[in-house]
């Protein structure tokens, strides 16, 4: 897996306190975005996109993701950022100080997927936290993006979250049925080879359950 | 209106009477006048007025005994005069000729014998029965050694079938016609005769020998054609009416195959039916269970022990970017990887 900085894209090395090449950490998106701690709902639409039917749509599609994957969450933000690039610094920032309100106490953000849309600069970005870190990619975000894109080119917000929220739960549906069989492969992304059979938990843990 | 008609009639009615009344009497004979014109053996209206007869024609003493007329005077006239010279007979009879126009005294002018040659050869392109014109002076008779049916039999039993004609210059009456012997099971003897007899009332209608004769060929090509459309008729009728009875045998084999199978695989099928029914019907209800858990399963990851980065407690995982704001380039186009710092500057 490769691990970028938010702000300069570069890659980094596991556990990097910061980037070694611009210093990036989260104090200085602090810095940038205010270091206040924010309580979200899971579908933020400040920007005001949605109109009152799309949000329903959208929050129920919301809900059905945690149904299936009950270890995570979806939330989708809104508003104007400013330029591009500041969507990853500010996708991360967000991900790290927000509470969301709809999710159970013991649901950490580390188990979210935070899907960031700028409607100013017409950019939206996704950031992932640490329990997907194995299991996501850059690719498979820009995946879920790419399937959103044609609908929010014509402005229909909306069907282009339900769309980029449908081709996530497929990626992590495959994810996870390959990590059941062979969950030495992700565990090696995070660690180094000696400690992958100490650090993985028994390959039980990866099921497949009926509702 | 009726009175007008009444009155009319009545009007005509009474002017023929005033007519009839005014007409002046028929003439009446003075008797010494009458005496004298009888004596001169003439009596003007004699015999329709008067009842004087007419003195009688002189009847012959002895009337001209001509007695009936022989069947060979009958024939006469028909009856040719003179036998196809024998040196000709060879170029006319011994073998299948080459050419569609037979004319060994060159009783043709060049030109006209040109023409039907052209005619009879073109005929032989478009049709598969060739027609053969042997040509004969008016008064010419065939040798009674020389049959028309042995002649077809001899020279046209093989190669294309073949229509022969013997055709008397200025007498298309007499023509004659023979087929070669594939043909008669085709084309039945009336419709032969009824060909002959049509091209010899188009030659009549003619003057001149040679249009006569040109007459008489167009009109037989015409009639061969007819007789070629029949038979492609009846032989596409007769191949229709076969692939129809062969469709319905095979069908009737068909049903009576499948008759005969279900026959055999009744009480199998009987005895089967519910316990396949009641296996088909669980193995549905499994298949939907399967899908309905598939639909509805429930995904769990294996958690690692990830270690922060970028001082974030929570999150590190950078995705991707990209901007919807162009139609025209496709998302991977449009796929944002430029550091914050650099767009900035």
């Amino acid at each position: 897996m490769v691990m970028k900085c938010p702000r300069c894209v570069q890659k980094i090395h596991r556990a990097a306190a910061a980037c070694p090449h611009c210093g990036f950490t989260l104090a200085d998106a602090d810095r940038q975005f205010g270091g206040r701690e924010l309580r979200l709902r899971c579908l933020a639409d400040t920007a005001g996109l949605l109109r009152r039917e799309e949000r329903e749509r959208v929050s129920a599609a919301l809900d059905e993701f945690r149904q299936r994957f009950p270890q995570l969450f979806a939330a989708i933000y809104t508003g104007a950022l400013g330029e591009a690039a500041h969507l990853r610094s500010f996708g991360f920032w967000l991900l790290n100080r927000a509470s969301f309100a709809e999710l159970p106490p013991e649901t950490p953000n580390a188990a979210g997927i935070l899907l960031t849309i700028d409607p100013v600069t017409k950019a939206a970005g996704m950031t992932f936290g640490y329990l997907l870190d194995p299991f996501l990619e850059e690719a498979d975000t820009f995946e879920c993006l790419s399937r959103a894109h044609s609908h929010w080119l014509e402005g229909r917000y909306a069907d282009g979250m339900i769309k980029a929220l449908d081709q996530l739960g497929w990626v992590l549906r495959k994810r996870c049925l390959q990590a059941r069989h062979h969950p030495q492969r992700f565990a090696r992304k995070l660690l180094p080879p000696s400690r992958v059979a100490a650090k993985a938990r028994p390959p039980s843990h990866a099921r497949e359950d009926s509702p | 209106m009726k009175r007008v008609l009444w009155l009319a009639v009545a009007a005509s009615l009474v002017t023929l009477h005033v007519a009839a009344r005014n007409t002046a009497p028929l003439p009446t004979w003075n008797e010494a006048e009458r005496q004298t014109m009888e004596k001169s053996g003439w009596l003007a209206g004699g015999q329709i007025l008067g009842s004087g007869a007419l003195p009688d024609s002189p009847t012959p003493a002895h009337p001209l005994d001509l007695g009936a007329p022989t069947a060979a005077d009958l024939a006469a006239d028909q009856a040719p005069a003179t036998p196809v010279p024998e040196q000709f007979l060879t170029a006319y009879f011994d073998a299948r000729p080459e050419s569609f126009l037979i004319d060994p005294q060159g009783l043709l002018d060049p030109h006209c014998a040109d023409g039907q040659r052209a005619f009879l050869t073109a005929h032989a392109a478009d049709s598969p029965i060739d027609l053969f014109v042997y040509v004969f002076a008016k008064e010419q008779e065939i040798p009674g050694e020389v049959r028309g049916e042995e002649l077809a039999e001899r020279c046209f039993a093989t190669g294309r079938p073949a229509m022969l004609v013997y055709y008397f210059l200025a007498a298309p009456q007499r023509a004659m016609l023979y087929v070669s012997p594939s043909l008669p099971e085709l084309i039945s003897p009336i419709e032969q005769r009824r060909a002959l007899q049509s091209a010899i009332t188009q030659a009549t209608e003619k003057s001149a020998q040679t249009e006569q004769l040109q007459a008489f060929t167009a009109e037989m090509a015409r009639r061969i054609y007819r007789m070629e459309q029949l038979l492609h008729g009846i032989s596409g009728d007769a191949d229709e009416a076969k692939a129809a009875q062969t469709r319905a045998a095979k069908l009737a084999k068909k049903s009576s195959s499948m008759a005969e199978r279900w026959a055999r695989w009744r009480p199998l099928v009987e005895q089967l039916a519910i316990p396949g029914l009641l296996l088909g019907g669980m193995l549905a209800v499994l298949l939907g269970i399967i899908v309905w858990r598939r639909w509805r399963a429930i995904y769990r990851f294996p958690e690692f022990a990830v270690e922060p980065r970028l001082g974030g407690e929570h999150a590190a995982g950078v995705g991707a970017v990209i901007s919807f704001a162009s139609a025209d380039l496709p998302p991977a186009s449009q796929r944002n990887q430029v550091a914050e710092f650099l767009r900035r500057a």
